[in-house]
């Protein structure tokens, strides 16, 4: 039945939407309903030539090309809002300067790998503009310039403006907000 | 007991010191960039670039981090003993500092991403502005132009070029749905009316007087444009 391929697609939308981290890039799913959409347009095309543009009278041959009009539109659509919700969950993770993992970045199909890469780079072209604010840092508003920090994982030396501090796991430490900032979003520190 | 007292007596004595001009146009810029934050946050639609009040702000915060980079490097010299009073006063001015520094890049950061965020929300409705009618700043507008080049080459590679060209384009505004995310104009704000003598405006059915100083929460396409406070 038609319309059944994308259905899928849009049920992997919602199933990513849930997740932590982005699921392993449907090709084939993708590739099935760029081939329906396509079988389809070519289905619209022929009936449109033989019903003679709009004029005809033949009641069952317009009702097919509507039809098939619909499907096309419609997988159009699904396919753009799947990519569109991967490439959002992209966007996020470039924002929170989130480096993903290995395994996350072999779910990602190539043109997927070219954006994350490019857009990264626009972002970090905006925020040059923009060095003071430090555009990609917390946007809770900031409470305390210093704060108890402890290590989750063992990172080695840390370079900050009041020094080096040595990263070991479950030690403790009295720092500036800003200079952890980067590394709370990283995971090796969390806020206590 | 002098020593307790010193830098607090400072703290009283700078407490009535009246701000120079300079001092009040900065101390103004933070809060009319909150206000802009705010409204930005509120509103539908991308408002006109406060790059004056932004240029102030960053200037200041400029001037602050010189301030904080100064002080902690007479810290760190050792002229002064971080112990002693000189330098708890110093810790004391950093600490006040620095508090002001991170809400005044906060503020800034908010402004600027809460713009960022609503321009990536209505990407191909932006860049059909023309230039005159853009409330995008330069650096805005040439970050839209490389985000929609970049996005369009991931659908292009990802499906778009194995469909019928005809079914390429990502404008098409015929058809039941548009493709062109447009920002809902008829989203209710609230919103403080800041001067005196203005017209009525109509908002739906409904004619409203809009009393200097009210509070009203109206459909942003009713007050657009208008001396209002969006808060």
């Amino acid at each position: 039945m038609y319309g059944v391929l994308a259905d899928k697609l849009v049920q992997d939308a919602r199933r990513t939407a849930n997740l932590e981290t982005l699921p392993l890039y449907p090709t084939d799913l993708v590739r099935a309903v760029v081939r329906e959409t396509q079988d389809q347009y070519q289905r619209a095309l022929a009936y449109h030539d033989s019903t003679d543009g709009l004029s005809s009278q033949d009641r069952v041959a317009m009702c097919a090309l509507f039809v098939a009009q619909l499907c096309v539109r419609r997988n159009k659509r699904c396919l753009l809002a799947h990519e569109n919700l991967r490439a959002s969950r992209l966007d996020q993770a470039v924002w929170a300067e989130q480096e993903l993992s290995a395994e996350t970045m072999s779910n990602l199909s190539a043109p997927e790998q070219v954006y994350l890469r490019e857009y990264t780079e626009l972002v970090s072209d905006y925020k040059g503009e923009w060095t003071e604010v430090d555009l990609t840092g917390s946007l809770d508003p900031p409470k305390e310039i210093y704060v108890e920090v402890r290590v989750l994982q063992d990172a080695g030396e840390v370079q900050t403006e009041y020094g080096v501090f040595n990263l070991t796991k479950d030690s403790q430490f009295f720092v500036r907000q800003a200079d952890v900032q980067r590394l709370i979003q990283q995971g090796f520190v969390q806020l206590i | 007991m002098s020593r307790i007292r010193d830098p607090i007596d400072s703290i009283i004595a700078g407490l009535g010191k009246k701000p120079d001009a300079s001092e009040q146009a900065a101390n103004r810029a933070v809060i009319e960039l909150k206000k802009a934050w705010v409204a930005e946050r509120m509103a539908p639609t991308v408002l006109p670039y406060a790059g004056d009040t932004l240029e102030t702000v960053m200037s200041q915060i400029r001037g602050l981090i010189e301030f904080v980079e100064e002080k902690s490097l007479l810290l760190h010299e050792g002229d002064i003993t971080s112990s002693g009073q000189d330098g708890e006063n110093i810790k004391l001015q950093l600490l006040v500092v620095e508090t002001e520094l991170e809400r005044a890049k906060f503020v800034a950061r908010g402004y600027l991403r809460a713009r960022l965020a609503k321009i990536d929300q209505s990407a191909i409705y932006w860049s059909t502005q023309t230039p005159l009618d853009t409330p995008l700043s330069p650096k805005e507008q040439e970050y839209l132009q490389r985000r929609l080049i970049i996005k369009e080459k991931l659908y292009d590679s990802s499906f778009l070029l194995s469909l019928h060209s005809d079914l390429q384009n990502l404008n098409d505004t015929d058809g039941a749905v548009s493709m062109v995310d447009e920002p809902d104009l008829d989203k209710p704000v609230a919103i403080k009316v800041t001067k005196p003598g203005l017209d009525p405006v109509v908002c739906g059915n409904d004619t409203v007087l809009l009393e200097h100083g009210g509070l009203y929460m109206l459909r942003y396409s009713a007050i657009a444009g208008l001396p209002v406070d969006i808060v």
